[in-house]
């Protein structure tokens, strides 16, 4: 069966290319500088984790790198990447997934610190005061977010955090550019739908 | 038009035409002050880096070694390649060059090992290498691995148990099914890694008309992207919902053969 494997890049004729087309370590080290936040942006919205991002694209990198032999320089060097990101990314989440430990009830009280595990995960600052994101409006942000599939999240942030063209957004998700536009315009939609089910009002006030 | 505005895609006359609706519309102001807060919202939790560089183990390669060490690789044609790293240096004279030639060597050498050991207890520390998760690239490992179960049900009783235990919910296929063959169950943390769906989800190994089909069974929730296979792989995918479990039957068939066959039993 003919499979793609990870960081693989087919060629029409499916040969290797060329030794002398090869990238050099140091071309990909300043590809990889220069596509790191569309990578971090994928990788953020695979796992919805903003510090474990950057370990994730990091992982990429050096996967990327003991598989350099395989990237053909002219094809995209941001879908290849993207994908390798965009997998790692989801072995870490799985792996998230896997250690998490499986709870009956969310307020189920964790004897070692007497609090609830949801309150223990809130996030707070170094002087203890909740982070701004965590205010309602931003945390019903971030679950309208969570609730929506995993491309039109990762080309939602794309467009919003990085204000990217959608060209760039498709080229990096391997996807036609309408497609890319389309999710966009899907996930604003699904989001207002999700925050208004919420109780917020047009203006994102709570009703 | 929202979208378009919101994108700054709007042509002039579309834009001064929005703008003007904008003044007169409060529904409309509305809509954008609150695309505008959910936007900003979104910055203000996923503010990227200014930049990520290559973690500092990659730059142990031969080729950064020739930058970091002076003439040399950059000015060859051929230079910082892995594949085909050599170590040229320009003309000096031959005394020098050899001791440089051998410098080189030797510190290529030591970093190679260094990096070696290294990365050999981080990988195993940190980092397994990725796999394909995608149902046609698990399919293609099963069979590449011989199509063995690791466990097989010794009747109805077991399978259901089997299910219910790990997913939660019991699950039997019906009995007796024309050139159905249940071969038994791998799963996916036991020698499978990289299955679709998550890391409990249960893969059942069978032959229809002697063609091999696999059943990912997993809870619905787990379902977050539904799965897809690659049409040149030649597979098919089918997926049906059975209470609060889901399975997908991957198949090279172009018809389902077992997921409509299974069904969820009382306790």
């Amino acid at each position: 069966m003919n499979q793609l494997q990870v960081g693989q890049v087919e060629s029409v004729d499916g040969s290797q290319p060329p030794v002398a087309a090869r990238l050099s370590t140091v071309r990909f080290g300043e590809l990889f500088e220069s596509h790191s936040r569309k990578l971090w942006c994928v990788a953020a919205a695979v796992i919805g984790d903003r510090a474990r991002a950057v370990d994730v694209v990091q992982d990429a990198a050096l996967i990327a790198l003991g598989k350099l032999s395989e990237f053909d320089p002219s094809s995209s060097f941001g879908a290849w990447m993207g994908q390798i990101v965009r997998y790692v990314a989801l072995n870490e989440g799985r792996k998230k997934r896997r250690d998490m430990p499986i709870l009956t009830d969310p307020t189920i009280m964790d004897g070692t610190q007497g609090k609830s595990l949801i309150e223990r995960t809130t996030s707070v600052d170094a002087q203890g005061r909740i982070e701004g994101f965590q205010h309602e409006f931003d945390d019903a942000v971030c679950s309208a977010l969570n609730s929506l599939d995993e491309t039109p999240r990762t080309c939602l942030l794309m467009k919003t955090v990085l204000d990217l063209p959608y060209v760039e957004i498709a080229e990096m998700l391997g996807m036609p550019e309408g497609t890319a536009m389309s999710h966009v315009h899907r996930a604003r939609k699904a989001m207002r739908e999700h925050l208004s089910e919420r109780g917020f009002d047009a203006k994102g006030d709570r009703q | 038009m929202l979208d378009a505005y919101l994108d700054g895609t709007l042509r002039d006359a579309e834009l001064a035409a929005f703008e003007a609706e904008l003044a007169r519309n409060p529904d409309l102001r509305a809509e954008v002050e609150f695309a505008s807060r959910t936007a900003s919202a979104l910055r203000g939790r996923f503010a990227p880096p200014a930049s990520i560089s290559v973690p500092p183990m990659a730059r142990t390669r031969s080729d950064d070694v020739l930058a970091t060490l002076g003439d040399g690789g950059q000015d060859e044609p051929n230079s910082g390649n892995i594949a085909d790293a050599s170590f040229p240096v320009r003309p000096a004279s031959k005394r020098h060059a050899r001791v440089r030639e051998i410098a080189l060597y030797a510190a290529a050498a030591i970093v190679a090992l260094v990096s070696a050991v290294w990365l050999s207890l981080w990988s195993e520390d940190r980092q397994p290498p990725p796999v394909d998760p995608s149902p046609d690239a698990m399919y293609g490992r099963l069979v590449a691995a011989g199509f063995t179960p690791q466990w097989k049900c010794n009747n109805d009783a077991e399978f259901k148990k089997a299910v219910d235990d790990r997913l939660g919910q019991p699950l039997l296929l019906s009995s007796g099914l024309p050139g159905i063959d249940v071969l038994g169950w791998a799963y996916s943390s036991k020698g499978y890694d990289g299955a679709p769906l998550t890391g409990q989800v249960m893969i059942l190994l069978t032959k229809a008309d002697d063609q091999d089909v696999v059943v990912f069974v997993d809870q619905k929730k787990n379902d977050v992207d539904h799965l897809t296979v690659r049409r040149r792989s030649g597979l098919n995918l089918f997926r049906r919902e059975i209470g609060d479990l889901v399975a997908y039957e991957v198949t090279p068939l172009p018809e389902p053969r077992i997921v409509q066959n299974l069904y969820q039993p009382d306790r």
